[in-house]
Parts: structure tokens; sequence; C-alpha cells
């Protein structure tokens, strides 16, 4: 790891003193939830549908940050994390879910500015299938590999000739009794 | 015993594939995970207020190459790329160099901004008249839309208003002077 990687995570992980700058030039609080303060939407060019009950917001919120990924964290969910960037995060999902818009709509919002790799669960799609079917397809072909060599041990078994089978008469008592308990 | 070599192969290459999935997946770089889908596009809008109270929309600076710097003051390589950051602007006036404030307390930013040792390139009166405008981002939030992971990223953005180049950490002066070379020629 260079010294520049290191500055660079000692950065992050400092945390800033109160109160901030947005705090001081942040629109008011009371500003509508569905828009900006331009009155533009919270997802510009989106209109947010029916915002839900606000006693499941926090839930639905909870539920959607579990699913993005801590940009600064080792495959920690933004709900989880406690870095600057997850709690951003969080309470833009939490602002987005207020205003109306769906678990999906969210998820692609992120997307759009972090790419798939936001997501901790990569969606069903394209070479992501292959996460999704990879282990069945893998499992499946453990399966009939185990199954195809016990058919063929046991056929092994049922093939190997006795003795008398090749015109070889038992050569002793031993080999007599051998055949004897085989047959049984 | 008879080999079985279909079997074999089979489970030879079953075996190596997994191991080179787990030695790739355990040596992975986790920036890596997010990917930069900002570059190539649009200049993701915004509308914020800066320290002195002026609105800057993206939309207003179509037509101008703009370069957009996200920083805070408790971020040490921030620090070190600024007074770079600074005679960039000074030598570039028909560039519209914006920084964006990110996470950070307003007393430190007024200190950073107006005190030694960060202006000690220039006298103060000079330092009032080149220094760029800054600008609050609330709760972050302009910071996400252009997947910021981490102060300071800094965005090339062309007179058509399309991110030609992002930079992950400081910049260093060589990167800045072809960059901004760039977009000032389109």
């Amino acid at each position: 790891m260079s010294m520049l990687s290191l500055l660079v995570g000692a950065s992050l992980a400092q945390t800033p003193a109160e109160p901030t700058v947005a705090s001081a030039t942040a629109p008011p609080a009371t500003a509508p939830p569905a828009t900006a303060a331009s009155g533009e939407f919270l997802i510009r060019g989106l209109p947010p549908g029916p915002p839900p009950p606000p006693e499941t917001v926090e839930q639905t919120a909870r539920e959607i940050g579990l699913q993005l990924r801590c940009l600064q964290c080792q495959n920690e969910s933004i709900a989880d994390s406690n870095s600057n960037m997850a709690k951003d995060s969080i309470a833009l999902v939490r602002r987005l879910v207020a205003a109306g818009y769906s678990e999906d709509q969210i998820k692609d919002h992120f997307v759009e500015s972090y790419g798939e790799g936001i997501l901790l669960l990569p969606s069903p799609t394209g070479l992501n299938l292959v996460v999704y079917v990879g282990p069945a397809i893998g499992a499946g072909l453990a399966l009939g590999l185990v199954l195809s060599t016990v058919v063929q041990w046991r056929k092994e078994e049922d093939d190997v000739p006795l003795p008398s089978d090749v015109g070889l008469a038992p050569k002793d008592r031993y080999e007599q009794r051998l055949l004897a308990e085989l047959e049984d | 015993m008879k080999v079985k070599w279909p079997i074999l192969i089979v489970g030879l290459g079953g075996t190596a594939a997994l191991i080179a999935l787990l030695a790739t997946g355990f040596s992975a770089n986790i920036n890596t995970a997010v990917t930069d889908v900002i570059t190539g596009k649009q200049a993701p809008a915004f509308e914020l207020v800066d320290l002195q109270g002026r609105t800057w929309s993206v939309e207003e600076l179509e037509g101008k190459p703009v370069f957009i710097n996200f920083w805070s003051t408790w971020c040490g390589p921030c620090k070190m790329e600024h007074p770079m950051l600074l005679q960039a602007a000074k030598a570039y006036p028909d560039v519209q160099f914006l920084g964006i404030i990110y996470n950070d307390a307003a007393a430190a930013v007024d200190v950073q901004l107006r005190r030694p040792p960060y202006n000690r390139l220039m006298s103060e009166l000079e330092s009032a008249a080149i220094e760029y405008p800054n600008l609050s981002d609330p709760d972050g939030r302009t910071a996400l839309r252009y997947g910021v992971v981490g102060v300071p990223e800094s965005f090339f953005v062309d007179r058509t208003g399309l991110v030609t180049y992002k930079q992950v950490g400081p910049l260093n002066a060589d990167t800045a002077k072809r960059e901004l070379a760039r977009i000032r020629k389109q």
C-alpha cells in the first residue's frame, strides 16, 4: 500500500467537527420532501410515487440500505456502517423512500453513480447470472459425478468373474469358502 | 487402478478454476468494486450555493470548461493539492474552477481558505482575487451523485458538459495540465 493511499485512507477515516458547511447553507429542513430546493424531483426527471406511511420509512430504508455497499468499508452495507459516506448514503435512501421512490428506483439511482459494484447482491442479468445459476450447475455436476462413479463401481463389482465362470475350478478350501460366502 | 482421464481432467480443471476465483476475489482491491461510470457521460446536474451565497448550477456553466474538486479541510491530501489548484485557477481563467466542500465544518473551511499556510503562495489580496468558488453540498448529495468514494476527487468537464476525466485522490500538476488542456480544446 502506497503512502498516498495511506494518506487517503486516513483522511476518509476522520470525522469532521460540527457545525457543518452544509448545515450552515443548506435549505431549511421543512422543504417538501419529494423535491430539491430548486423544485426539481429528488431524482432528476423521475417523479416519485405516492409517499409511504411515515412509520414504514425507516424499516424500508434499512432494507434497501442493507443491499447497498458501503464505499469505504470491506463488504459492509451502508445500513451497518458508521462512515460519513455511508451515513450520507442511508440518509439519502431515507429521504428518497419518504418521497415515494420505489426500491428499484433508489437502487438504480445509486447504480447510475457508482455502477453495479454498489450492489451487495448483483442483479440477476448478463454475466451476473453465473453467480445465481453457477452453484446449482456445479452441485448438479458433482451429484452426477458421484452417482455415475457409484454406478460404475457396482457394475465393476458385478463384472468380476468367478473362477468357475472362466472355467477354473477352486484351487483350495479357502477359495471354496470365499466363493460360498460371496454367493451368500 | 485404472485412471479415468475425463473425470480427472474435469476435477482438476474445476479445482483450478475455484482456486483462481478465490485468489482473484481475495486479492481484489475493495476500491475497484465500484467502477467509474461518470466519465464519458454528461456531468450530473446540481444546484448548490457557494460560501458567498451565490447559486451555481451545471446548466448555467454549459459552453465553458469546468473543473470540479470535492474536498474537505479534514482531508490531508486535499490540503496537499489545494495550492496547486489555486495556481491552476489563476493560470487558466477561461476554466471555471469549482470546489465542492464535502462534510465539513464551516469554521474550518473559513480558516483553510483565508489563512496561511494554504494561501502562502500569494498575498491575501491575490488570494481573494483568484480564489475560486467553493460550494456547500448539503448531506453530500452531489458527492453521491458524482460517485465520489472519498475526498479529494476531481472532475474535468468539457464545454459540452461531458465529464472527460475523473481523478480519485490528489491531483498532480502534470495530470491537471494535461486534462485542463483537453477540456479547453474541446
